[in-house]
């Protein structure tokens, strides 16, 4: 029987905060989508290192260093990650080079893979632990947030866990393209979280995580319930729902509803995002909050988060 | 709780389902070619022997998607069989891939760039990893989870793995577990970057060996515990008994001098599955044949396997380097190696990189109870598998 | 090499390696760009091939060549100067 799991903690970069630092930026939030802004890097990464790191590699070190900090004397079991399009700058910068010469650049065409980010993450950590990347667009971050989940940890043993995609011009020329996408605001973000079976002062407890795919004869709101359901939770008893989608559960008049998009943009991971607005939430004094992640038409993910 | 294999599925340079690359191994035929990728013709690579229109029409399916999509289908296709949808049974995929849709994408990324237009976007939006699993969950009834992994050259490993773990979680009953990779102009032109192709046909384990050929592919297992065994009736093939994962945590894409990660995994691997060193019958290895995998992989094998170095051999000399695919055709080929009672040899050694432990050069029939077989991925990520008879 | 074109490739070495914080004044000709000089490693290595052959038109093609000719800004302009 695996022993319950806690978010100790957690950093994050995104449109709404620019310091991995700060646990407490909710107050702050807006339903602008702006441009993001980032800290100074020297900071917290080896300025010889910087030279090769995108903005995303940049953001994701920087976050996981303030974790590996607040999550001081416990030993690191594993890293893992969500990403849904990995590392997209550097793919665009191999692509453009590749094509336009002979000879193309090594460092891009390194860094592109999806897993460059807990590879660059196991080398700065020097982790020859448990190192993974999930990577369905649909979900893939709250597959990831179940593999970390689903680790029979020591206790004094923790799990890195994040979920980071960046937008380029690319992705904005293509939304632009299709009327499909013309009311997508695209977004960015990093987060990370520590995960262990401590119950810590502030922790907030991961009561169930999973995703699910879509069908005719289960649909988005009957995994919901479902899922609720097996955790003998009734939905009209959780504090806030967050989702990124137009999902509705109106029915629920007493229960807060959010969509956390319209404040961090789209991009595959943004209920990582979702997650770190909870975490903020329940620390106030929310007691059970359901995360959905619904951006995707055929697959949905679902995390419920309570107080400790 | 035991995680028995009932179904399999492959398509590589050495044929288009499963039996044919068994006749491929078994008669020592390569799958390398030079000429059979036709944006690099000086090139020796393991390419399918399929066009992506062929494949396409294999699968009644309109050509927008990547070769990564549509040699999954194949693949996954034969290892689901004709097994039943169940109401009783939870079932999911998980299947790993490196490269997405890019041989589509990089076609039409050229008009993007030089106009900031790309035209129709639908093949771009089969660009992600986890295009081509969204694709195989289609054709799997009653499927309700589907994930991709994405760790490079250890995806399919992992994808195995990670079912291996949902179903012993109680998660999962029963998953199609795999990986795949096609091949395009993008990881030709990286890997050329990195100057770790041969010029020739690949040699791994030889002492001149000089780098690696690049393959593709598609391999897929289907893993059941043993309620859906008993739901489906079917006969199990052989079972996953145990994995191994770490990080070599050393280079973005070279392995550590004493092989740290893979040493770790290996150790991993054997000790979920309770067996000793000398229980291994045969060792597929990563065996890239570049002058840095093979050295330090049998290094770390030799660390492990103090008594007896098990028979080796990599399986890449006939199919290529398949990325992300790599790790599952290669369990599907350590399964076959225990369902046949014979391990694969090694080809194009003309002078053994170790001679007091050389890698198995002609095909080998005896008892195979234990495969163990390895993927090393670019980002440190090392994954080792264990499949076992039943 | 005059001095004028070693600086040209000094920039050119700063440029391809993304060194942001590395002046031209400060790359010695004949110190080591390796191990303790800059800190470079193989994978910068492998970027130099790639300016050298962008550059200036010439190849290397065998990477372990490029241990003895990258070693210094001055092996480097010795083989460019060598092979035109």
């Amino acid at each position: 029987m695996l022993s319950a799991k806690y978010i100790n903690t957690f950093s994050g970069i995104n449109v709404q905060n620019s310091d991995p630092k700060c646990q407490d930026w909710i107050d702050q939030i807006t339903d602008e989508v702006g441009e993001m802004v980032f800290p100074d890097f020297k900071q917290y990464i080896d300025p010889k290192q910087l030279r090769r790191l995108s903005m995303l590699l940049r953001t994701t070190l920087s976050c996981a260093k303030c974790c590996v900090a607040e999550m001081k004397g416990a030993e690191l079991r594993g890293i893992v990650v969500a990403t849904g399009l990995g590392c997209l700058d550097d793919t665009r910068k191999f692509l453009v080079d590749f094509l336009q010469h002979d000879i193309a650049s090594p460092t891009a065409f390194i860094h592109s893979t999806h897993n460059t980010i807990a590879g660059q993450l196991g080398l700065m950590l020097k982790s020859h632990a448990y190192n993974i990347t999930h990577a369905n667009t649909g979900a893939c971050f709250e597959n990831a947030l179940l593999d970390a989940f689903l680790e029979d940890c020591g206790q004094d043993e923790w799990i890195l866990v994040g979920g980071v995609d960046e937008q380029i011009d690319w992705l904005e020329k293509l939304r632009l393209q299709d009327t499909d996408f013309s009311e997508l605001n695209l977004g960015s973000g990093c987060t990370f979280l520590g995960i262990s079976t401590q119950n810590r002062n502030d922790s907030v407890r991961i009561v169930d995580v999973n995703s699910f795919l879509i069908s005719d004869e289960i649909k988005a709101r009957d995994h919901v319930q479902q899922f609720l359901e097996k955790n003998n939770v009734e939905a009209s008893s959780l504090d806030l729902i967050l989702t990124n989608s137009n999902l509705s559960f109106s029915d629920l008049q007493n229960v807060e509803k959010q969509n956390y998009q319209r404040s961090c943009g789209a991009y595959f991971t943004n209920s990582a995002f979702g997650v770190e607005y909870a975490v903020q939430r329940i620390r106030s004094g929310n007691k059970r909050v359901l995360v959905i992640n619904h951006h995707e038409e055929r697959q949905i993910g679902l995390t419920l988060l309570s107080d400790a | 709780m035991e995680i028995f294999i009932t179904g399999r599925g492959v398509v590589s340079a050495l044929g288009n389902n499963t039996e044919e690359n068994l006749q491929s191994l078994l008669n020592g035929q390569t799958g390398i070619s030079k000429g059979s990728y036709s944006d690099f013709p000086e090139k020796y690579i393991g390419a399918v022997k399929l066009s992506s229109e062929e494949l396409s029409d294999k699968h009644s399916l309109k050509d927008v998607y990547g070769r990564t999509a549509l040699l999954g289908l194949t693949a996954a296709k034969e290892a689901w069989g004709n097994n039943d949808p169940s109401s009783t049974c939870r079932t999911g995929v998980i299947s790993g891939n490196s490269v997405g849709g890019m041989d589509r994408t990089e076609k039409h990324v050229i008009k993007l760039i030089n106009t900031g237009q790309s035209g129709d976007i639908r093949p771009i939006l089969a660009h992600p990893c986890g295009y081509s699993t969204g694709l195989i969950s289609k054709i799997i009834p009653n499927c309700e989870y589907a994930n991709t992994i994405s760790t490079a050259c250890s995806s399919g490993a992992n994808s195995i793995m990670q079912a291996v773990k949902l179903i012993k979680c109680g998660r999962l009953d029963r998953v199609i577990a795999g990986g795949t990779d096609g091949l395009s102009n993008f990881t030709i032109k990286g890997f050329s970057s990195l100057m770790i192709f041969d010029e020739k046909r690949c040699r791994p384990f030889d002492a001149n060996r000089a780098g690696l050929n690049l393959g593709e592919g598609a391999g897929y297992v289907l893993l059941e515990n043993e309620k859906s065994l008993r739901e489906s009736g079917n006969t199990p093939l052989g079972r996953m008994s145990g994995y191994g994962i770490a990080n070599d945590s050393f280079h973005q894409t070279a392995l550590s001098p004493n092989g740290k990660g893979a040493v770790l995994a290996m150790h991993h691997a054997l000790d979920q599955a309770k067996l000793k060193s000398e229980e291994i019958d045969y060792i597929n290895t990563h065996g890239t044949a570049t002058e840095n995998n093979d050295e330090v992989e049998l290094r770390a094998i030799q660390s492990l396997f103090t008594e007896k170095v098990p028979d080796y051999s990599s399986t890449k000399s006939f199919t290529g380097h398949t990325l992300g695919a790599s790790g599952a055709i290669e369990t599907v080929y350590s399964l076959l190696a225990i369902i046949n009672d014979c391990v694969f040899p090694s080809l194009n050694i003309k002078d053994d990189m170790n001679k007091e432990c050389p890698a198995l050069q002609k095909l080998v029939r005896k008892n195979v109870s234990n495969v163990l077989t390895n993927s090393f991925g670019f980002g440190g990520n090392q994954t080792t598998l264990i499949v076992s008879k039943c | 090499m005059s001095s004028e074109e070693k600086s040209l490739l000094k920039s050119h070495i700063i440029n391809y390696l993304n060194l942001e914080d590395v002046k031209q004044e400060e790359i010695q000709d004949a110190a080591s760009l390796f191990g303790d000089g800059l800190g470079l490693d193989s994978i910068d290595a492998l970027e130099l091939i790639v300016m050298i052959e962008r550059e200036y038109n010439v190849k290397i093609s065998d990477p372990s060549m490029g241990k003895e000719i990258l070693y210094s800004v001055d092996t480097i302009a010795n083989y460019i100067f060598t092979q035109k």
